[in-house]
């Protein structure tokens, strides 16, 4: 597959594209990391990663390739590794025992979400995903799920939305009150 | 509309990216004053950030899903691992192998034995294209294995047919040309991503008229298991560190398929199922498949 190819199904939001890159430039890429000092966990990791914001910047077509793919994706995997880097060696440093200390109540907060997240249905679930991460607009969206037009996938997305703030701050207040 | 509404449409416009700039200062501003606004401006950026967060996950625990087919790009010493292999098969290929439920009396119809090789550059190593029906075929009467001379050539070898006892030590062995140089097979890992191809590798498997595609998969949940299906091997677990063999041998019941892996011999069946690696422990087989694997 060529790498105009990719980008055209990427921009369907088709995940084969993903899997396609995965597979192809796995070893290239994770040999980055592990002749770096990192483990063959953390490289697959970070390659991961890189795909994903590579997918990211693609789909929400603000991605302008002026080299290969494998390349572009390449530098991504170094800025990831560069800064997990520097955060492992901040950890090690005096800092970690604060950072732990003001991330609790935001990491309980994310908890509580995600678990509402979890809550919702699947079509909710995957609604919220498309139009949040993927940036899909409502006539993608519409297609990708199979509504009749883009109003009922907004209106669709509408109620989604409201039904999972509702169930966070039900589920905060809730958690404040036990406290 | 009251305020609190226009500021709550403010905020909503901000997360789908839709404010003008002057928009969003006066949002800011006002989130620098209004406790409440910045409350919920917290928890609605937990919450996108959350299902962003939800998506990622997704989309990598389905890359976590994909196999990866490491013979792609090797390393070296799989490289070397992989050419010995190559030349145990070639060495083998009138194998002799003993069916251990006769006691070592049976009489074998050797085909040509094939092995199957993780990765291998098929043009550094030929292996003889032949027909299944044109394949070397020997009987051999054996009571125990002893020694083997090496004969060549496999220009001969396409009709020969012979039968020896056990006590005769000239066994025929018919070798293909082997190529003993792998110095330049380093040569195929592309290192320059800008140049690299890394499935310009795949097709030398084509060539090597093996039975068995073998995938090698890291995966969380299974480790040193297999399945072997429709003529693909795929091995769970972290097999790139040390070299391994996959031993085709095709005797009087069928063909049968053993992993070696340092310095262990583990069973293969066909299975739709990931099943764990079950080490061989018949004691005869063992030998039998220490013979054949040390004949290259």
């Amino acid at each position: 597959m060529k790498d105009s190819e990719v980008l055209a199904k990427i921009k369907k939001g088709d995940e084969s594209a993903l899997d396609f890159l995965y597979k192809k430039y796995y070893r290239m890429m994770t040999k980055l990391v592990i002749t770096n000092s990192g483990t063959e966990d953390e490289a697959r990791d970070i390659y991961q990663d890189a795909l994903i914001v590579f997918w990211e910047k693609a789909r929400k077509g603000n991605l302008v390739l002026t080299s290969k793919i494998s390349t572009f994706i390449y530098s991504i995997c170094l800025n990831l590794w560069r800064k997990e880097l520097e955060r492992k060696s901040r950890l090690s440093s005096e800092e970690k025992d604060d950072i732990e200390f003001i991330d609790i109540e935001k990491k309980e907060r994310i908890q509580i979400v995600r678990e509402c997240i979890n809550e919702l249905g699947e079509t909710c679930k995957r609604i919220l995903m498309y139009y949040y991460f993927d940036g899909l607009s409502m006539s993608d969206i519409a297609e990708k799920l199979g509504y009749a037009n883009t109003d009922t996938a907004k209106t669709k997305k509408y109620k989604c939305k409201k039904r999972l703030d509702e169930l966070v701050k039900a589920k905060y207040t809730e958690s404040d009150f036990m406290d | 509309m009251t305020e609190h509404q226009k500021y709550r449409e403010l905020l909503d416009g901000f997360f789908e990216g839709t404010l003008s700039s002057s928009e969003e200062s006066t949002l800011m501003n006002r989130l620098k004053t209004d406790t409440d606004l910045k409350s919920e401006f917290e928890l609605q950026q937990d919450i996108i950030n959350t299902i962003r967060e939800t998506r990622k996950m997704e989309l990598k625990s389905r890359l976590d899903n994909i196999p990866i087919k490491w013979y792609h790009n090797i390393s070296n010493s799989w490289k070397v691992a992989a050419t010995a292999t190559v030349i145990t098969v070639s060495t083998l290929t009138a194998y002799y192998f003993i069916n251990i439920q006769d006691d070592f009396k049976t009489r074998i119809d050797l085909a040509q034995n094939e092995i199957i090789l993780d990765e291998l550059n098929s043009e550094r190593v030929e292996i003889p294209e032949k027909p299944e029906a044109e394949t070397l075929k020997e009987v051999i009467e054996i009571q125990a294995p002893r020694h083997e001379s090496v004969a060549d050539p496999v220009e001969e070898t396409s009709e020969l047919e012979t039968t020896v006892t056990a006590r005769n030590e000239n066994i025929d062995i018919v070798v293909p040309d082997i190529i003993e140089d792998f110095e330049e097979v380093d040569n195929i890992e592309p290192e320059d991503i800008t140049s690299g191809d890394i499935n310009t590798m795949t097709p030398s498997r084509e060539d090597l008229h093996s039975s068995v595609e073998i995938n090698t998969v890291l995966h969380k949940k299974f480790n040193f298991h297999y399945n072997f299906s429709g003529g693909t091997l795929t091995l769970y677990g972290n097999f790139e560190d040390v070299p391994y063999e996959i031993l085709e041998i095709n005797s009087a019941t069928g063909k049968r398929f053993y992993l070696n892996y340092k310095d262990q011999f583990y069973n293969i069946i066909n299975t739709d199922n990931i099943i764990p690696l079950q080490p061989v422990t018949n004691e005869n087989l063992i030998n039998e498949l220490k013979i054949a694997k040390g004949n290259k």
